[in-house]
């Protein structure tokens, strides 16, 4: 449904005020920049955005990436039909990004948000870059209201996000910040975990949190990463004690800073509200 | 220093039993004593859903694991008659993890859990039948090394590309656990897929150890006193691709244990097959488990690899046999 209203809402985009210079065709190597295109750009603006897009476990956009051409995020893709800006997560791939600069074309690095302040600053850089400010300013706005719209609650219960493979993610990430849009007082300092880290299962079941926030699979296939949720400690100790429920958010709704956060954020507080 | 077996046996169980005790004590929840002994004694549920379903399944797992390499270990050099015989240097734990890998990222285990320790089987089955037929008819050491050290770049390299085709983002980083093996958060479930077809494997090992006495003397005096060589032969290879591959493909690749036990074992017990196979099934699961406990003991980021360990212990000593043997050759 979302990506229906957002795919309608490419095609009948009114072009932006021509700012120059607008980038006519904009490539993206990483899926979070991906996902900033999807939300911002003109479907004709999109040159090519990355593979791993297309898996509904990691991008938001998937369905609506399958009609953009995609990349492998290598330097050699972009030589024959040259966009006129690449769109690059700030420290990933800097050779390709080198290369790819040495090759004369303009490559832009967004780094990764790790807080709503710096997800609204993101948004309207990019929504700058790609000459979509309109678009962007209204993206922007919507996020940042996020916290004003959190009910007041006397308490606010504690939650572990644990990613596949018992990964908790730490402040560099928009973790923390998902937790606490929802309500949730986030759960990896009590465990020593505040710069994040690898959480044991017996840490977890004795230390019982009252939610475990966990992503909804690693991705297709199959890992071993997604045996860590089915272990049978796990189930014997939500049938025995409660606590540790389980809450189920896309990952890649909230990984990357872009609108799909304001998604993410419904659906854990969704999840968590008193009934 | 040569005891008589029973007294070897009995010291081993009894060290045996002190490591298990020892393996429920330790983990990542600092866990003291005095709690574990009061949730025994049905206090803090918690604790004993700790022990029954973390720590006890890792334990057990460690004990017919360690077991079945061992066991493996003293038959293939037996069979071989080769000291440095070994499935992980032979190649069989290798194609066993690329057997466990197939049917696990193909998504067969999904499916039917069965598919998973079928796969290991039927790779350790594959590896020891290719290294059967490589060494046919020499004893020479080098070439089994040889062979050994060919089909296990061949399996890890298949394993690798395996998981590098997968198309699940996580799996290029679980390399790490089938070439490094680790019993980390395994449970009960592992537990049941793995152990019947160890213990079957251990049966099947243990009742071809007679033939493998007679073959000691020889292969001639061995036909001559009556022994099927060639059923010999298939005897081990299936008992070994069912004590080994199962437990790879549950815990990954944990080299080395298998030939450190037999040449332990040995010091003590004599060298006579029928009496150190099973001294070499205990002689695994202590080693094995005292690895295990050892991870947990090591400061690391997440938990120490099991196979480092093993492999930390195991290749120096391969080391030294190498040297001994050029030794007696030159």
């Amino acid at each position: 449904m979302r990506t229906a209203v957002l795919w309608l809402a490419l095609i009948c985009a009114v072009p932006a005020a021509a700012q120059p210079p607008v980038p006519r065709r904009v490539a993206s190597i990483n899926l979070c920049t991906d996902a900033l295109l999807f939300e911002l750009a003109d479907a004709a603006q999109i040159a090519s955005v990355t593979r791993l897009s297309r898996d509904p476990a990691l991008s938001m956009h998937a369905a609506l990436a399958r009609h953009f051409p995609v990349n492998h995020g290598r330097a050699e893709e972009f030589i024959r039909h040259r966009p006129d800006l690449v769109l690059a997560g700030a420290g990933s791939a800097p050779m390709t990004q080198d290369l790819l600069r040495r090759l004369g074309l303009r490559v832009e690095a967004v780094p990764p948000p790790a807080t709503l302040a710096e997800v609204v600053h993101t948004v309207r850089k990019v929504g700058e870059l790609i000459g979509q400010r309109q678009r962007a300013e209204a993206l922007a706005a919507a996020l940042a209201a996020l916290p004003a719209s959190l009910p007041a609650a006397a308490r606010r219960p504690t939650a572990l996000i644990v990613q596949p493979g018992a990964y908790v993610p730490g402040p560099d990430t928009l973790g923390p910040s998902l937790l606490a849009l929802a309500g949730l007082t986030d759960f990896a300092p009590a465990l020593g975990l505040d710069a994040g880290g690898f959480v044991p299962l017996e840490t977890l079941v004795l230390a019982r949190p009252d939610y475990v926030v966990r992503g909804v699979s690693s991705g297709g296939g199959h890992a071993l990463a997604d045996d860590f949720h089915g272990h049978p400690a796990l189930a014997a100790m939500r049938h025995a004690r409660g606590g540790l429920v389980p809450v189920a958010v896309n990952d890649a709704a909230w990984a990357c800073g872009s609108g799909a956060l304001i998604g993410a954020v419904a659906a854990l507080r969704t999840a968590v509200a008193p009934r | 220093m040569r005891q008589g077996p029973v007294f070897v046996a009995c010291v081993q169980a009894a060290l045996l039993g002190l490591a298990f005790c020892a393996s429920l004590l330790v983990g990542a929840a600092d866990i003291p004593l005095p709690a574990l002994l009061d949730a025994l004694r049905g206090g803090d549920a918690d604790v004993l859903l700790i022990l029954r379903e973390i720590r006890a399944p890792r334990a057990l797992l460690a004990l017919v694991i360690g077991a079945g390499l061992g066991m493996s270990g003293a038959a293939l050099q037996a069979l071989l008659r080769n000291p440095l015989a070994e499935p992980g240097v032979v190649g069989v734990s290798a194609t066993g993890a690329l057997g466990a890998v197939l049917a696990f990222y193909s998504g067969a285990s999904a499916r039917l859990a069965l598919a998973l320790p079928l796969g290991g089987l039927l790779g350790a089955l594959a590896g020891t039948l290719v290294i059967l037929r490589l060494t046919r008819g020499t004893g020479a050491s080098l070439a089994l090394i040889l062979a050994g050290v060919a089909l296990t770049t061949l399996a890890s390299a298949g394993t690798s590309l395996v998981l590098s085709l997968a198309p699940n983002p996580y799996a290029a980083y679980e390399i790490i656990f089938w070439l490094m093996g680790s019993l980390a958060d395994r449970s009960f479930t592992h537990f049941a897929l793995a152990a019947p077809f160890i213990a079957l494997g251990l049966l099947v090992l243990a009742r071809a150890a007679r033939d493998l006495d007679a073959l000691a003397l020889g292969e001639d005096t061995a036909r001559s006193l009556g022994v099927d060589i060639a059923r010999l032969k298939l005897r081990v290879v299936v008992g070994t691709a069912l004590a080994v591959g199962p437990g790879v493909a549950v815990a990954g690749f944990i080299g080395f244990v298998g030939l450190l036990v037999p040449h332990a074992v040995r010091a003590f017990a004599g060298a006579r097959p029928s009496l150190l196979l099973p001294q070499c099934a205990l002689g695994g699961a202590l080693v094995t488990l005292l690895a295990d406990i050892g991870c947990r003991l090591v400061p690391a980021n997440g938990e120490l690899k099991l196979g480092i360990l093993t492999a930390l212990l195991g290749a120096p000593f391969f080391l030294y046999l190498l040297t001994r043997e050029r030794g007696i050759r030159a």
